[in-house]
């Protein structure tokens, strides 16, 4: 009998920090960077120390760096997040899904219903549902840190079956979602950057898009990331 | 082919209200560069006296429609009561067909990547219903009709408007009620 | 069949594992028992109700399906919009869910930079609250503070804006209305107040006159009706400088000097004099003054001098004059663009008397309509708050204290002018001066010298650039209202067909909440109520007189479908005017205790200076309402730039071609626009329509000055604006 592939616990662990600390970095605000930077540098580094890929060594110094910024500049990189991310002017990067992938690049589209959906296949919802969109960046990649730690849980306790599900819909997850529209995103943000932080941020996303690769649910042996980062797909629709 | 469905468009009635063109959007929730349907202004230099002059254009469905002839996927289709369909499932992006239509009423859709057209809201006709457009317009001025004789042999029913491709290249399925100018008293 | 996660928890938690529970923080348990597929909800219906400034206040059907807007469609149970839309109607699912709305509560710093913070909804009112109580402080009343709001949205419940201000104490207020003011005095002058016609009752006119009115493009559906006229064989006449869409479709179109309307009626005045076509009996049984003002005519006015003044041949003055006394009933629709001149006003109150002199004052298929309020009636409960007790306020002539009002035509050199106490902070709801009020430069200038600026708005126009505070607001999909017309007589319910979207907050939840933020830090500092849903709020609009006018006994009925109130469908066909005297005033004393002509005599109009030749009228666009919908992505792209109107003549004067970029200049700002010739304007006029377009500093009120008209003071507290004499020169750019 073949056995189920286990991904090595470790690398789950560091791609789900990874996921949080990137969810909280949007859903907190600009106004926290303080706080969310520090998890988003711990987790971007030690994926990079992981896969010991220079790029994204490059990537962790520059996030490094602003994580350690003084107030003034922290109050900068605040007002480019709004800028970028939230408003009151029309947010040059809305971290929405819909807005990406539906053709009318309005909120709540097709999208947002659709992941409302699958969130609720595991008895969860948005804690905004209704008033804020499904699809937002956040709640998209805290989901997908969810499914990820189900499946820690499922392999800490051998549950094979529980793997296999969990891993099938993180791929699927990953496939008709996230994966979709991080790139566009990324690709978004880095055109309308000023701050290094945010081309930094750019990376760290585009690294995520590239890196869920080698935890693909086809059985594919886990292998030491090669060193060619490819860039997010370039047509930006909006 | 039983019958062939189109638009009578009455400028007479039509004040260019862009209802129309809305209803449409809104009906399908439709992007927004590409435009089904769209409001033209007639030039004031045709007509004797220079007025705002308007008629309003979505698919022509024509009798013998350039766009199903040069699509190489086959992905129009014409029906028996003579609506031309575009399947985007079958749309490969090629643009023959906005290429091809003398009035460039397929339309690429840069995030689709395919074409889209006005199907003449086939789904609301086959339910009973009005298209969103003839619905929607509170003048009046847009009408479904059936092409034939009885139409064109009415009184004022015009085949083309100034400025129009000629109808004798694809035979569109639309029919005019030319702009009527009142008297006018003016500065110049 | 799926586990359930309860159950997968009971065998981790025995594993060695040291996995923990899941930290949940974007998402939570659903509440819902089932975890297979679920379908989507059915699609719901709601009933909504345009609330833009507009004639036609349309009735909206929303369609909701798993809480998400999905298309609208018009009410098939109004009678006058009778299920259909506009352009822009049908564009609001772009304005509920585009991107660009304002989410939170958010502050610049510094104001004008850019550069804004997040800031939740509680410090975001404590430093509202902060700001009020340190002003009240300084100078001992809350004068300082200073609310505009006008049209944003008409809707009843709105009025908690206003609301917000007077349970705060009195403040300094913009009073007035930019809009149709000189029209309505003219109307309250002659007939008591301004009272037209069902617009329905359109079809029974024999002869129809249109007097710079663009119905095409702010009335639409008004055109079945007038269309309905003409097929009974009525006459359409258009009267316009501009030929707009609506005069495209006019048996006759005249093409007047602008602001010299007035002058045409009394031409066509004195022909029907001459001819003794008009109606002596009702004039001298419903009017005071009649007679003084037709002795006036045939003094003054002579044909020749009404045709030199207005531009109109002497034949054609004749031909309408001839017309409209003598085809019964005649009706004439006045429309707000033809009274924005100085002497607008007069204009009106002639072409009231021509009304009344050929007897179509009161009968269906007549009247001379302007616009009504009659089914305006209600509490205006969310509006009206007592000051807090020892409030101090501004002692107006009458002894009394209360509002400081300025006027609202005149903002940015007003609210500079006030001193004792100076203004120091504002409040705009409903309201973007920024972009429509006259002279931007002064607006600019005057908004700068601000401490604090607080703006409620749903997109990043030119007044939220230049605030402190802006306040995300809900559309009125999200809010419960009502609203009637000042037009048709229906009035109509407003559901709350979703959510509000992120952090929005209709303006009473925003009164709501400053109410309980003040308190805490000031007990008694604000009476506004601070309970109370938004269909609670919505209810304790209605009264009996509502209740009667539209045969309900409650305001729920109205979700059945909205309802015409039961008015006869020709006013004034009582008799009953509501002047001092009772009766029709053509000699109105009231007026000439205002400083006008008792009698609708001529006033001259505003002649162009000799270094600005080019009269620039910017009347209202198509595609937009003020800076409202043209922003969003579906107008862009049918019209994604503005244009300047230019009769080839004057284009070719300058060297302008089609397509050419026309600066556009007075002594006051200039702007720079596309050049479009055609002849549907006069060689002295160009035109172009005002609006707010998404990234461009398009804005025709750069070179606007504020100009007043010669009414408005008598019922709206303010005279109107003269937008149509704006003169200027043009060059290519």
């Amino acid at each position: 009998m073949v056995r189920l592939f286990y991904f090595p616990p470790y690398v789950l662990k560091i791609h789900n920090e990874l996921l949080l600390a990137l969810s909280q970095f949007f859903a907190k605000g600009g106004e926290k960077l303080p706080q969310t930077l520090s998890p988003l540098v711990k987790s971007y580094s030690a994926i990079s120390e992981h896969y010991k890929v220079d790029k994204l060594l490059l990537t962790n110094e520059v996030l490094d760096q602003c994580s350690k910024a003084d107030d003034d500049e922290f109050l900068v990189m605040r007002f480019e997040f709004n800028r970028l991310f939230v408003g009151p002017s029309s947010p040059l990067a809305p971290p929405y899904e819909s807005v990406y992938v539906s053709p009318d690049h309005l909120v709540m589209g097709e999208q947002a219903l659709a992941v409302r959906k699958i969130y609720k296949q595991e008895n969860l919802q948005a804690t905004g549902q209704g008033r804020e969109p499904d699809d937002f960046i956040s709640t998209e990649l805290e989901f997908a840190a969810y499914l990820l730690s189900q499946i820690m849980d499922a392999q800490a306790t051998k549950n094979d079956v529980k793997v296999q599900l969990y891993k099938t819909l993180y791929h699927e997850f990953w496939k008709q979602h996230l994966g979709l529209w991080l790139g566009t995103f990324a690709h978004t943000v880095t055109q309308s950057a000023k701050h290094p932080l945010f081309s930094a941020l750019s990376d760290v996303l585009v690294t995520l898009t590239t890196l869920h690769a080698p935890l693909n649910t086809k059985e594919a042996y886990y292998e030491t990331f090669s060193p060619q980062i490819s860039r997010g797909s370039s047509s930006c629709c909006l | 082919m039983n019958k062939q469905l189109g638009f009578l468009h009455n400028s007479e009635k039509c004040v260019g209200c862009r209802g129309c063109e809305m209803a449409c959007k809104n009906e399908y929730q439709i992007d927004a560069t590409p435009e089904w349907r769209k409001v033209f202004q007639l030039h004031e230099d045709d007509y004797s006296l220079p007025t705002r002059m308007f008629f309003s254009m979505a698919c022509n469905h024509c009798a013998h429609p350039e766009c199903l002839r040069v699509c190489p996927v086959m992905a129009y289709t014409k029906r028996d009561d003579g609506i031309v369909i575009h399947d985007p499932n079958r749309c490969i992006g090629c643009r023959l067909c906005t290429m091809a239509c003398p009035y460039d009423r397929p339309q690429i859709n840069p995030a689709k990547k395919k074409v889209e057209k006005c199907n003449l809201c086939y789904q609301r006709i086959d339910n009973g219903e009005q298209p969103a457009c003839v619905a929607a317009c509170i003048p009046g001025a847009l009408e479904l009709v059936e092409i034939n004789d009885t139409l064109d042999q009415k009184t004022g029913v015009l085949k083309t408007l100034p400025g129009l491709p000629s109808p004798k290249l694809t035979t569109p399925s639309i029919r005019f009620i030319g702009p009527k100018q009142g008297k006018q008293i003016r500065r110049d | 069949m799926k586990l359930s996660r309860r159950k997968f928890l009971g065998g981790a938690a025995a594993a060695a594992s040291s996995l923990t529970l899941f930290n949940f923080n974007l998402l939570t348990n659903s509440p819902a028992a089932s975890a297979a597929d679920q379908p989507s909800e059915t699609m719901k219906t709601f009933r909504n109700v345009c609330p833009r400034n507009c004639y036609d206040t349309c009735g909206m059907i929303t369609y909701v399906q798993d809480g998400i807007l999905k298309k609208v469609e018009g009410d098939p149970k109004h009678g006058y919009t009778k299920g259909k839309l506009c352009l822009k109607g049908y564009a609001y699912p772009r304005r509920v869910y585009s991107p660009d709305r304002i989410k939170y509560p958010m502050k610049q710093s510094p104001r004008g930079s850019g550069n804004w913070t997040r800031i939740s909804w509680d410090e975001a009112m404590d430093t509202i609250a902060k700001k009020i109580l340190d002003l009240k402080k300084r100078y001992d009343s809350t004068l300082p503070i200073c609310f505009d709001k006008y049209s944003g949205n008409f809707g009843i419940v709105h009025y908690g804006a206003d609301g917000t201000m007077s349970s705060l104490g009195y403040t300094t207020r913009a009073v007035g209305t930019p809009c149709w003011p000189a029209g309505i005095d003219a109307q309250t002058y002659d007939f008591g107040t301004l009272y037209c016609n069902d617009p329905e009752d359109m079809v029974n006119a024999k002869y129809l006159i249109l007097w710079g009115q663009n119905a095409a493009w702010t009335a639409i559906h008004s055109f079945p009706f007038i269309n309905k006229a003409q097929e009974r064989g009525a006459k359409l006449v258009v009267i316009d400088p501009i030929l707009t869409s609506t005069a495209s479709k006019a048996d006759l179109y005249i093409q007047v000097n602008p602001s010299t309307d007035g002058a045409l009626a009394l031409g066509m005045a004195r022909y029907i004099i001459d001819n003794n076509w008009v109606d002596w009996e009702y004039a001298r049984a419903n009017s005071l003054g009649f007679d003084e003002w037709v002795d006036y005519i045939k003094k003054d006015i002579t044909l020749d001098w009404a045709s030199e003044k207005t531009g109109v041949p002497k034949d054609i003055i004749m031909e309408i004059a001839r017309e409209y006394a003598t085809t019964k009933p005649a009706s004439m629709w006045v429309g707000y663009g033809m009274q924005r001149h100085v002497n607008g006003g007069q204009n009106v109150r002639i072409i009231d008397a021509l009304g009344v002199m050929t007897g179509n004052v009161g009968k269906s298929g007549g009247g001379v309509n302007y616009g009504h309020l009659e089914t305006w009636g209600f509490n205006y409960n969310a509006m009206v708050n007592p000051a807090p007790k020892g409030s101090k306020g501004f002692i107006g002539p009458d002894g009394k204290e209360g509002d400081r009002a300025i006027n609202m035509n005149n903002f940015a050199d007003d609210v500079s002018a006030q001193s004792d106490p100076p203004v120091k902070m504002l409040w705009l709801a409903c309201r973007n001066p920024g972009a429509q009020d006259p002279d931007t430069n002064a607006i600019e200038k005057m908004f700068a010298s601000m401490e604090f600026v607080v703006t409620v708005d749903s997109f990043f126009n030119k007044t939220v650039e230049m605030s402190d505070i802006v306040l995300p607001v809900t559309t009125h999909f999200e809010d419960w209202d009502v609203m009637a017309s000042y037009w048709h007589y229906w009035i109509g319910i407003n559901q709350r067909a979703i959510d509000p979207l992120y952090e929005s907050k209709s303006d009473v939840e925003i009164a709501i909440e400053l109410s309980k933020k003040m308190n805490v830090l000031e007990p008694g500092s604000c009476t506004f109520p601070t309970s109370g849903t938004p269909e609670e709020w919505l209810a304790k609009e209605f009264n009996p007189g509502i209740h009667q006018m539209l045969g309900i006994k409650d305001y729920k009925e109205l979700i059945d479908g909205p309802r015409k109130a039961n008015m006869p469908s020709a006013s004034w066909s009582d008799g009953k005017f509501r002047t001092p005297s009772k009766k029709i005033e053509i000699h109105s004393d009231l007026a000439e205790k205002n400083g006008l002509p008792a009698l609708p005599i001529w006033v001259e109009e505003m002649k162009a200076p000799e270094k600005y030749p080019i009269r620039f009228m910017t009347p209202h666009p198509q595609h937009a309402l003020h800076s409202q919908f043209q922003n969003l992505d579906w107008m862009m792209t049918t019209n994604p730039e503005p244009k300047v109107e230019i009769h080839p003549v004057l284009a070719a004067k300058y060297g302008i071609n089609e397509g050419s970029m026309v600066k556009i200049s007075n002594d006051l700002g200039s702007i720079t626009v596309k050049a479009h010739l055609t002849r549907t304007t006069s060689p002295d006029v160009i035109v172009a329509y005002e609006a707010w377009y998404k990234n461009t500093v398009f804005n025709v009120n750069y070179t606007l000055k504020a100009i007043p008209s010669d009414m408005g003071k008598q019922a709206t507290g303010n005279d109107g604006l003269a937008f149509h004499d704006n003169f200027v020169m043009i060059e290519k750019a």
